[in-house]
């Protein structure tokens, strides 16, 4: 009888163990369709002798446009326009690189590789080279807003063999947009209350972020404010600010004729130093280097600076914040753009391709499904679709009105904000942004946007387009694929720049500099910059 | 004579053969008992070493291709090795990565021996389970969660440098972001200590559960107090376990905890505390995708470790303490 009962344990503990296994070795089910299999239902302009077509689509939180139960009027008017039914893999912003590559490995892409951005990369060209995805059609006159889209720089200079690999997830109209994207914003109201008019100069800058975080601005009587805070290390290299060159990270063409990263040039350096005695002055938020908070730091009133993005969509972003941590404070009356020193009155924008990321197909995708996707894509990038994934069903949540968006849909009596489009269809949640960033392209004229943001918005971004000089980015420079430009892939510029910053051994800054140079130069920089500035040449992109 | 001789050995090894076969079924459960680790080893451990699909190890000497079979992939060599190798980024993450394992046999190790002593010295056994529980309990906290605590309690505007500033007047000292080597090691024991030192200590209670109690009798009634029946009683008791869990620790140089330390690394601290596995997650995965340098880089590691493994059981065996092979 005690044998028998110790063989059915050891029986049990044997079957939860390999059930445990198994578990962990089945395929990952993350998926949900909510898209209506059937043909066309007549009011879409779907060909109703089509065949349905599968397509699985991975995309960052593509599971909240696929919460399950039963589909949209927008997710069911799409699945009968095309003839698909879509069926959803999530991925997350955290894990999606991990995901892509095991799935690469093993072959179990989805169709439709939505939640990437490794153009130029070494990825990118080993996913080509490996099979791992397919060609777009040569021909795509069918689609007319693709075949236009597929026209731009930065699109054409990442071609392989002639070949177009991706669909670009349209960010902006054309780069100078990202001239936004970067920005200070100060309380204005603290500069009144401490008696300081705007900055002009580098000093000027230093006082006002060490005035912020020593002299009380807010009146509470403790010491519960910093100077400037920064949204991300990144941002004090990456044009925030902009009086400085271009200090970024793309490759360009110096003046000792080598194409090398900005962002180790001697320009960097100048602004570092600037950056450095901030720091050492108090006016750089001591936390610095490992801040995640600096949007809520600002939003509640315990930061002078923000550098941030400063577009419209952004800029709404701080507001939604602001008026739940700081509800009696007038975010309009307390918040003005700041532009930051400048070396000799110029200033330089941050720029980027007019997409950021892009959606590759899986290589095992044929043409008749690619024919689908094709389509919904040409849709989507379309004004029709834009719109209806921004603002609902023309006539009955919006309507245009004198050349402007009108909408219909309810309007929050607490918030003063309509009901926001994905709470109604959920299926426009993720979907609004799998061919472009249609809350991008669109932020200057949403009308869920505050007129009063999109007005000081607006204005600098005309004021930066006018005044400001767009730096000398060549995409076909940044699209030259050569291994020691690869291999270097993983240096960490922006790390070392913090370090420059924070160094305490007492060396002055051009040693630090020299220093990071020549570690920069042991692991592989200048063998990269030596290989890309022939690959230019050979090129004939450059003298 | 010369028949005697042949005879001799054949019937020892057969004697011997029967001696181990009657222990294996003796310890049957016991045996069986370890089959799943086993099966973990197995599937994990040993079929991706010698993957016919994917090359296994072999992989660190080919160029890797997502879809085209093992076979058709070109032979590069020894290239991703000196890739790494010709990197000073390398050997820094190596350099770290061997300071900050030393550190943790130095100041970690022997932590959960004392913990499970003084465990064991609680007479009152709710008292006991609760010191258990509180000491254990942070072992099942993800690393990104106790890193967030961290990072509230240790920013300059955190709790520590707030105490530190008004009430003892010291000047605010940035924990989570500085170049000094002390400050930035001990961040690493001491949460690393808090997260588990409670869960180490489990095999060491173990251990002491196993000792026989009349061994303490005999000792009280002999007159030896509290340290004498810790000293000669309980640590003979565990030296055993301690040697054998020291030796795979050695045999551990290489890995150092990648999720403790990818959370803490940043521009001030990574040539510090970055380690060998970030080094290697950096190139290989978060940049750019490249097994093949993982490969190459994994198998780097193990071969040190296991070379570490192999002289620290060896010096075990020398010192006659209990070794594992």
């Amino acid at each position: 009888m005690k044998v028998r009962i110790k063989w059915l344990q050891l029986v049990l503990v044997f079957s939860l163990v390999f059930a445990l296994i198994l578990t962990g070795c089945q395929t990952s089910d993350d998926t949900t369709t909510t898209a209506p299999a059937g043909g066309d239902n007549g009011d879409g302009n779907g060909d109703g002798d089509r065949e349905t077509i599968d397509i699985t689509v991975s995309l960052w939180d593509i599971e909240y446009s696929f919460p399950g139960g039963d589909p949209d009027e927008i997710a069911v008017m799409v699945s009968d326009m095309f003839d698909i039914n879509l069926t959803s893999i999530n991925v997350g912003w955290g894990d999606a690189d991990e995901k892509y590559n095991t799935w690469a490995a093993s072959g179990q892409l989805p169709d439709i590789i939505g939640a990437i951005a490794h153009v130029g990369q070494g990825r990118y060209f080993q996913w080509i080279n490996d099979g791992v995805v397919r060609a777009l059609p040569d021909d795509l006159s069918a689609y007319p807003v693709i075949n236009q889209i597929m026209q731009q720089d930065e699109v054409l200079a990442f071609q392989v063999d002639g070949n177009n690999y991706f669909l670009p997830r349209q960010t902006y109209e054309d780069s100078s947009w990202w001239a936004m994207d970067r920005g200070l914003l100060v309380r204005k109201d603290w500069m009144e209350n401490l008696g300081i008019s705007d900055p002009v100069t580098e000093q000027d800058y230093i006082d006002l972020t060490v005035a912020f975080a020593t002299q009380d601005p807010n009146n509470s009587g403790s010491n519960d404010t910093v100077g400037l805070v920064p949204s991300g290390v990144w941002i004090l290299t990456s044009q925030g600010l902009p009086g400085f060159g271009y200090t970024d990270g793309r490759w360009v063409l110096e003046d000792d004729g080598y194409i090398r990263p900005a962002i180790t040039s001697e320009r960097t350096l100048r602004l570092m130093e600037f950056v450095k005695e901030m720091y050492q002055a108090g006016g750089l938020d001591p936390d610095f280097a490992t801040l995640d908070n600096a949007l809520e730091k600002f939003a509640a009133g315990q930061a002078g600076i923000l550098a941030r993005q400063v577009s419209s969509k952004h800029l709404k972003a701080v507001l939604d914040m602001w008026v739940t941590l700081q509800p009696d404070v007038d975010f309009f009356e307390s918040v003005s753009i700041l532009r930051g020193p400048s070396l000799d009155g110029e200033y330089t924008r941050f720029t980027e391709m007019a997409y950021w990321s892009e959606s590759y197909f899986n290589a095992n995708v044929e043409d008749d499904k690619m024919g689908r996707i094709l389509e919904l894509y040409d849709w989507l990038y379309s004004d029709e679709g834009m719109r209806t994934m921004m603002w609902g069903i023309e006539g009955t949540d919006w309507e245009m009105d004198d050349g402007e968006i009108n909408l219909l849909t309810d309007v929050n009596e607490e918030t003063g904000l309509h009901t926001p489009t994905a709470e109604i269809y959920p299926f426009t949640y993720a979907m609004s942004y799998l061919a472009a960033w249609t809350g991008d392209l669109v932020q200057y004229i949403d009308p869920a946007i505050p007129q009063g943001i999109r007005d000081m918005a607006s204005e600098e971004l005309d004021h930066r387009l006018a005044n400001w000089q767009a730096p000398d980015v060549d995409w076909a420079v940044q699209a030259i694929n050569v291994p020691e430009k690869q291999e270097i892939a993983g240096l960490t510029y922006g790390d070392d720049w913090v370090r420059f910053i924070m160094d305490s051994s007492g060396k002055d800054s051009q040693t630090l500099y020299e220093e990071m140079v020549a570690n920069w130069n042991a692991n592989g920089l200048q063998d990269a910059v030596e290989a890309v500035t022939n690959a230019a040449r050979e090129q004939g992109l450059i003298d | 004579m010369q028949k005697t001789s042949t005879i001799a050995p054949a019937l020892k090894q057969k004697h011997s053969l029967s001696r181990t076969w009657r222990k294996c079924v003796e310890n049957k459960y016991l045996l069986i008992m370890t089959l799943p680790v086993l099966v973990y080893y197995i599937i994990f451990n040993y079929m991706p070493m010698f993957n016919v699909q994917t090359g296994g190890i072999l992989m660190a000497f080919k160029q890797h291709n997502l879809t085209r079979p093992f076979v058709e992939w070109d032979w590069v060599g020894m290239h991703y090795f000196q890739m790494m190798w010709r990197r000073p980024d390398f050997w820094i993450s190596m350099r770290n990565t061997v300071s900050i394992s030393f550190i943790r046999l130095a100041f970690e190790f022997p932590m959960p021996i004392f913990l499970a002593i003084l465990l064991n010295e609680v007479h009152r056994r709710k008292a006991k389970r609760i010191f258990q529980t509180v000491y254990t309990f942070p072992h099942f906290l993800s690393w990104i969660l106790v890193i967030g605590l961290m990072k509230d309690l240790l920013q300059i505007n955190g709790v520590i440098n707030g105490f530190m500033t008004t009430v003892l007047g010291r000047q605010a000292f940035n924990y989570l972001a500085n170049d000094s080597f002390f400050a930035n090691y001990a961040m690493l024991v001491i949460s690393n200590l808090l997260k588990g030192v409670g869960w180490g200590s489990i095999i060491y209670l173990a251990a002491i559960a196993g000792v026989d109690p009349t061994l303490y009798e005999a000792a009280i009634v002999d007159g030896a107090n509290r340290w004498q029946c810790i000293r000669h009683i309980t640590w003979p008791c565990i030296k055993a376990t301690a040697v054998i869990l020291l030796i795979l620790q050695v045999g551990n140089i290489l890995n150092q905890g990648f999720d403790q330390i990818f959370n803490l690394v940043n521009g001030v601290n990574r040539n510090i505390i970055e380690t060998i596995d970030v080094y290697i997650y950096r190139y290989a995965f978060q940049q750019s995708m490249n097994q093949s340098f993982a490969a190459a880089s994994g198998l780097f590691k193990s071969v040190i470790n296991f070379s570490m493994l192999i002289t620290a059981n060896l010096i075990a065996k020398k010192l006659g303490e209990n070794n594992l092979f």
